[in-house]
């Protein structure tokens, strides 16, 4: 069956791509969840300047494609000129611009936080931050976890657009690989590794909930 | 577990799919009479007049001594490059030679996925293609090592200016702007626009393309002969042909009836149709075998 064999020829040439896709990914994760809570705070502030400067952000980065962040970044900003790998650059777009989607999933849930127990706290001498990390932020933590799942999701698929600055994940390949081989076989291999890797995000995702799901 | 199962299942199923739709039996046929020319050159910075004039110097050395001639058998099966046997002694001054070779390598931006000058072998996923072998040799010669940088084509300019790439070695076609904004060798080798279609689609010459269904690649240079060819453009079905992302697509549209005709470079269509041909003798012998 030469269809098997096909796939056993494309899947070892996939494999360095597959980590390069996963890089993007967890590395994108790592910054832009930490990022999205300094810029969702920057949205609630009191201080009207840092409120605007981080609506600007959320606008800019929300409101332009990420294909064109991507292409800003690296040949805007020169990011090469300095160093910075494609890969490199990669992850410093997706950060920029999953940081925004995050830091208002995480305003919407901190929002969502009746004032009453923020009162209740203060009379029962919480000190601020106290008041959030172990009040506020455990009941965010479950109230955001299906618009997080979402994006999580949809970040494995964003990672493609990596592409547009010749990053080699595994969408790329696949097309490569289809170029030579006249087949489009190639992409459809990438699709199941896509599958198959928002299977395990939303498996995690389905577990964290019944995790939290505590006092229900 | 399940998920993963029915992700296992739905590749397969799609693959099945795709296999059991490419048994049908095709002959390719490709038209003379071509839309449009192109010559290929290398491009490099405005200002490395000294770099580009070394690398010519060595082709030309290459055409003289019969290595070029032996490049371009192997991939095309004779000599089709055009590189001329001298050129006049260069009077660069810059320093775009002294750097490359002071960092030992050079590095060639390309587009890995344009065989045959280009492309990921399909066994071992290295890059190979006519232009790999020519810019090893050059390497080669000139003392320094060869650095492959696949980049997006569209913005081949905009990586050479930023210097991720020493220059651009792809099937780059000479234009009025390439030659405004880059620094280009001689001709290397002639390529045209041609008309691929099916032996049963009746269609012996570009006049018969009337009210057919004619796609090719978004972005290739088969649009731009297809804008310089009013006359057949206007003729086609729905006044203009279908884009599609890639050729491996515009080919399968061909294969499965969906379209008529294709409009791609000769260089690459060769490569398809030898390509897709043998698949499809072995696929016969296969299940002759059976």
């Amino acid at each position: 069956m030469s269809l098997f064999e096909d796939i056993a020829q494309v899947l070892p040439q996939m494999m360095e791509p597959l980590l390069v896709t996963v890089t993007i990914f967890a590395f994108t994760l790592l910054f832009s969840l930490p990022l999205g809570l300094v810029v969702a705070f920057g949205r609630m502030s009191r201080i009207a300047p840092v409120r605007w400067i981080a609506q600007v952000y959320l606008l800019v980065m929300r409101g332009t494609p990420l294909m064109l962040q991507l292409i800003f970044f690296w040949f805007g900003l020169k990011l090469g000129g300095i160093g910075f790998s494609r890969l490199q650059t990669a992850i410093v777009a997706f950060t920029f611009n999953y940081a925004a989607y995050f830091a208002e999933i995480y305003r919407g849930g901190i929002e969502s936080i009746p004032a009453g127990q923020k009162e209740a706290a203060n009379v029962l001498g919480f000190s601020k931050s106290q008041t959030f990390f172990r009040i506020v932020l455990p009941q965010v933590v479950k109230k955001i976890l299906p618009p997080m799942g979402n994006e999580f999701m949809t970040l494995v698929k964003d990672t493609s657009l990596a592409q547009v600055i010749a990053v080699v994940e595994i969408t790329s390949i696949a097309q490569k690989i289809q170029t030579g081989m006249v087949s489009l076989l190639p992409i459809f291999v990438a699709g199941a590794f896509y599958l198959i890797m928002n299977a395990v995000v939303s498996k995690c995702f389905s577990m964290a909930e019944k995790k939290l799901s505590y006092y229900r | 577990m399940k998920k993963m199962l029915a992700a296992a299942l739905t590749l397969v199923m799609t693959a099945l799919l795709f296999a059991g739709c490419s048994k049908k039996d095709v002959e390719y046929v490709v038209l003379d009479e071509a839309l449009s020319e192109e010559q290929y050159a290398i491009g490099f910075r405005k200002e490395d007049q000294a770099l580009r004039d070394e690398v010519q110097r060595i082709l030309c050395e290459m055409k003289k001594d019969g290595t070029a001639a032996e490049i371009a058998t192997k991939w095309f099966g004779e000599d089709t490059s055009t590189i001329p046997e001298s050129v006049p002694e260069s009077t660069a001054t810059d320093d775009s030679l002294q750097k490359v070779k002071d960092k030992g390598v050079l590095v060639m931006g390309l587009d890995d996925s344009f065989p045959p000058m280009g492309y990921r072998d399909q066994e071992s996923g290295e890059i190979i293609g006519y232009d790999i072998d020519m810019a090893a040799e050059v390497c080669e010669r000139m003392g320094v090592e060869l650095q492959l940088e696949p980049i997006t084509w569209a913005y081949n300019v905009e990586e050479l200016n930023q210097g991720t790439v020493d220059c651009l070695w792809n099937g780059l076609s000479i234009s009025e702007e390439r030659q405004e904004k880059l620094c280009l060798s001689e001709p290397y080798m002639e390529n045209r626009q041609v008309v691929v279609t099916l032996k049963d689609n009746g269609i012996a010459a570009v006049a018969d393309l009337k009210d057919k269904v004619v796609v090719l690649q978004d972005g290739s240079t088969a649009v731009e002969a297809l804008e310089g060819r009013q006359d057949i453009k206007s003729i086609l079905s729905g006044g203009d042909a279908v884009r599609v992302p890639n050729n491996v697509l515009a080919m399968y549209e061909l294969q499965q009836g969906t379209s008529d005709a294709v409009i791609m470079d000769e260089i690459v269509a060769r490569y398809y149709i030898a390509h897709l041909t043998e698949l499809e003798q072995e696929a016969e012998n296969n299940s002759t075998a059976e």
